[in-house]
């Protein structure tokens, strides 16, 4: 989303102006897909939490709650990247987590054997993750984890 | 508080504890993402939130040396 301008303050209540726009209309054409049986919603940890592109975007989907609960049922997943080992990945997680609740999205962690809270991800500087073995573990089994309970969802399991 | 469950009771409680465990059981393991494919195909959309594009913000940052004894909470280190 680097490139998109996303109004979050729609959540307040707050409309676009006159003649306003924004890119979530095709973002959110994307996520609402019939198809689309899970998201996964990444950011960077900024002094404990996620980005603020991150959280309006979360506060921009509220477009989708209103428009009958788009995002219902899929599935959820949640990613963080932090500098240091114990940067408040968790916190991030959570915060995502949250606002996938308030859609209706089934939210899921990493599965098994990690199993914990979301993919945590460390990023000491040097811009290859791939070094932080736990981390990358943590990603591949959320990603397996959404599509094992998209698939399980969309079979009607 | 002194627990009044009898030997009966506590045996039918376990009883249904053996039940409950049978029929998750009976449910199998996890279903694997590629033992399924072939019935049902679904899309997954992941969605970056970070503002830079190609680059994370870490290792776009200009990056200090922390001297031994510093402060951590100096500017330079990360949030």
């Amino acid at each position: 989303m680097a490139d998109l301008k996303l109004n979050g303050n729609m959540a307040a209540g707050i409309p676009l102006e006159p003649g306003q726009q924004d890119d979530f209309p095709e973002l959110a054409t994307k996520l609402a897909a019939r198809d689309v049986g899970g998201i996964i919603v990444g950011s960077p940890v900024y002094f404990g939490s996620m980005t603020s592109l991150c959280k309006a975007f979360l506060d921009r989907c509220i477009s989708l709650r209103m428009r009958h609960f788009a995002l219902a049922n899929k599935v959820g997943g949640a990613l963080a990247v932090g500098a240091v080992r114990n940067g408040g990945q968790e916190l991030t997680l959570q915060g995502i987590q949250a606002a996938m609740m308030c859609q209706e999205m089934v939210v899921v962690a990493d599965g098994r054997p990690t199993a914990h809270t979301g993919a945590t991800v460390w990023n000491s500087g040097k811009d290859d993750i791939s070094q932080d073995e736990f981390g990358m573990s943590t990603v591949k089994n959320l990603g397996r984890r959404v599509a094992e309970v998209a698939l399980r969802m969309a079979a009607g399991k | 508080m002194a627990s009044k469950a009898n030997r009966r009771k506590f045996l039918q409680a376990a009883g249904l504890g053996v039940a409950a465990t049978a029929a998750l059981q009976t449910t199998g393991p996890a279903v694997s993402a590629e033992s399924t494919s072939a019935t049902k195909r679904v899309k997954i959309i992941a969605v970056s939130g970070s503002p830079r594009k190609g680059k994370t913000t870490a290792a776009a940052r200009p990056r200090q040396s922390i001297p031994s004894g510093s402060r951590r909470n100096s500017s330079s280190w990360p949030t």
